[in-house]
């Protein structure tokens, strides 16, 4: 084995960036300090491509939505069929919002409330009221609403207010061409929900980005879950979790159970797999569960095999072209971290991704946005579903799984704070993932 | 038998044949992995992992009825069409007052 490279960690303190050379740590000032969280909002957040909306949420011309992150408010608009465009939420003259939450701008123009400049939906300025008083140095480019870069990739939309950033392309590397088959334009919305959980915006999507924590905080999922085997790995910026193959064949317990082929009945571990992920299955999923449990399995078929026969054969029905799946997605899933704050995993026809936000300017506050989005029926012309928010999730009963990690989010957030505590000691397989988010966010919080 | 434990109670677990000595007040894992007998679990008597249970097929009336914990994690088998109709308890919470007749997968003597 060779010696181990040490990780470089940066810290802010004083106005200066120190870094921490200690082997596989990561100071906890990049989850508690109010001095890193700001280096992120001024060094992070305006420079990376962020999923700022999907397509459907904006689907006519002059639909509107305000996309925020932290204390910066980006407004995003239909001006044409064909085309995005995003904005500061802000008005040229004294600096007012000009729109909050969602909606259409009905007349065809943007107008702020205050003093009633008015815009075009691309952002011209279409009337400075009494603009003879202004002195001639004003020019039209200076009453523009300040357009962002936006860049859209499989129905979502990105927003990106470093005017000179990379292309979203080059941003994304290898992972449109790994989810390509899974056709995300073709997707759309069953479900959003938010919540305000408590707890630094890194520390909610690490706990969705590595599966270690399984055995401690989901023991149950052990049942049916082969924790051991899942691989990690970057794709460029963006992390991969999953591709379980061959494992995935013959749905098995977690070797950490002990047990040997033949101690567990592999259609009841498939269906207590389906039950307890819920929501992330879809309703006609459950009911091919319920058809295998009560007919003898084909001959030479795994429980996996049949299920995931019926599988196809109702993904077909909904049109999808699971074709371009591989064997290994068709079984499994693809995990993906898009940095830097969305990760989930992405089945066949369906998918559930998490994005997290600072709540404001807080670090210990994340607004958590959950996205269930699967294919549509063709001549599927449904309308965008109702976005519930959950400020309080103590408010609601997430299922078990979800609700166990919430709980853990506080005790993360207060134990980090602890005097006894001076940062991670990460697991350099199972955590890779975590570590290598934060080599990403160095590359962009080190340069000035 | 179980030190300071003054009556002892049989468990027989199939299909594997193995009986376990259960003391009054034991759980039903407990005992098991006292004599040695190994008995999957993940949480080690938490009532959290669910890895443990058993369905009771002979002498339901002899075990104690569930407690609080245990109830809540009972709830997780409640309503799936798999367990309709069976007594589902968990070794790491049950106590007996009686012979039991349980149906366990993957439970053996620890070699």
């Amino acid at each position: 084995m060779g010696v181990p490279t040490p990780m470089v960690m940066t810290i802010a303190r004083d106005g200066e960036l120190i870094e921490s050379t200690q082997q596989n740590f990561i100071p906890k000032e990049r989850y508690v300090s109010q001095e890193f969280f700001d280096l992120e909002m001024e060094r992070l957040w305006p420079r990376v491509w962020q999923m700022a909306c999907r397509e459907e949420e904006v689907p006519r011309t002059g639909d509107f939505l305000e996309y925020i992150i932290g204390d910066q408010s980006i407004l995003i608009t239909r001006s044409e069929p064909d085309t995005v465009r995003a904005f500061y939420n802000t008005c040229p003259h004294r600096g007012t919002r000009l729109a909050a939450g969602v909606g259409n701008f009905a007349t065809g123009e943007i107008r702020c409330r205050y003093h009633a400049w008015r815009f075009e939906l691309d952002g011209t300025n279409k009337e400075v009221v009494d603009r003879f008083d202004f002195p001639p140095t004003m020019t039209d480019a200076d009453a523009c609403l300040n357009q962002i870069q936006v860049g859209r990739w499989g129905g979502f939309v990105f927003i990106n207010m470093d005017p000179h950033c990379e292309s979203l392309e080059s941003f994304l590397g290898p992972v449109p061409e790994l989810l390509e088959p899974y056709r995300f334009e073709k997707m759309r919305f069953r479900s959003y929900r938010s919540v305000i959980l408590p707890a630094n915006w890194k520390s909610v999507l690490d706990a969705f980005n590595e599966s270690y924590h399984v055995q401690g905080t989901h023991p149950q999922l052990l049942r049916w879950s082969d924790d051991t085997a899942i691989r990690y790995g970057p794709l460029g910026k963006h992390n991969h979790m999953g591709g379980l193959g061959e494992v995935k064949r013959e749905i098995r317990p977690s070797p950490r159970l002990g047990l040997q082929p033949g101690d567990y009945d592999e259609r009841e571990l498939l269906g207590v797999m389906i039950d307890e992920l819920g929501g992330l299955f879809m309703k006609e999923e459950r009911r091919q569960v319920e058809e295998l449990k009560n007919k003898p399995l084909p001959e030479g078929m795994t429980a996996m095999d049949a299920y995931n026969d019926l599988r196809l054969k109702m993904l077909r029905r909904k049109g999808g072209d699971v074709e371009e799946l591989t064997d290994e997605q068709l079984l499994s899933s693809d995990d993906v971290h898009f940095f830097p704050n969305v990760v989930g995993p992405i089945y066949p026809g369906s998918t559930t991704l998490f994005r997290v936000r600072p709540n404001g300017l807080d670090p210990d506050s994340t607004i958590k946005d959950l996205w269930t989005l699967e294919w549509v029926s063709p001549g599927d012309q449904r309308e965008m579903c109702e976005h519930k928010f959950y400020p309080d999730w103590t408010a609601k009963d997430w299922g078990l799984v979800t609700n166990q990690d919430y709980a853990n989010m506080a005790h993360v957030q207060a134990g980090m704070k602890s005097r006894g505590c001076t940062g991670l000691q990460l697991n350099p397989r199972q955590e890779q993932n975590v570590i290598h988010m934060h080599e990403v966010i160095d590359q962009y919080i080190c340069s000035p | 038998m179980p030190r300071g434990c003054r009556v002892v109670l049989n468990v027989h677990v199939q299909p594997c044949g193995v009986d376990v000595e259960v003391g009054e007040g034991q759980s039903v894992m407990a005992a098991a992995e006292g004599q040695g007998i190994f008995w999957p679990t993940v949480c080690h008597g938490l009532a959290e992992c669910h890895t443990c249970f058993f369905e009771v097929m002979e002498g339901a009336e002899h075990l104690e009825p569930p407690d609080g914990l245990e109830e809540v994690a009972l709830q997780r088998f409640a309503g799936r069409s798999w367990y309709e109709g069976k007594v589902i308890r968990l070794a790491c919470q049950a106590r007996v007052r009686g012979s039991v007749v349980v149906r366990k997968l993957g439970v053996r003597r620890a070699s």
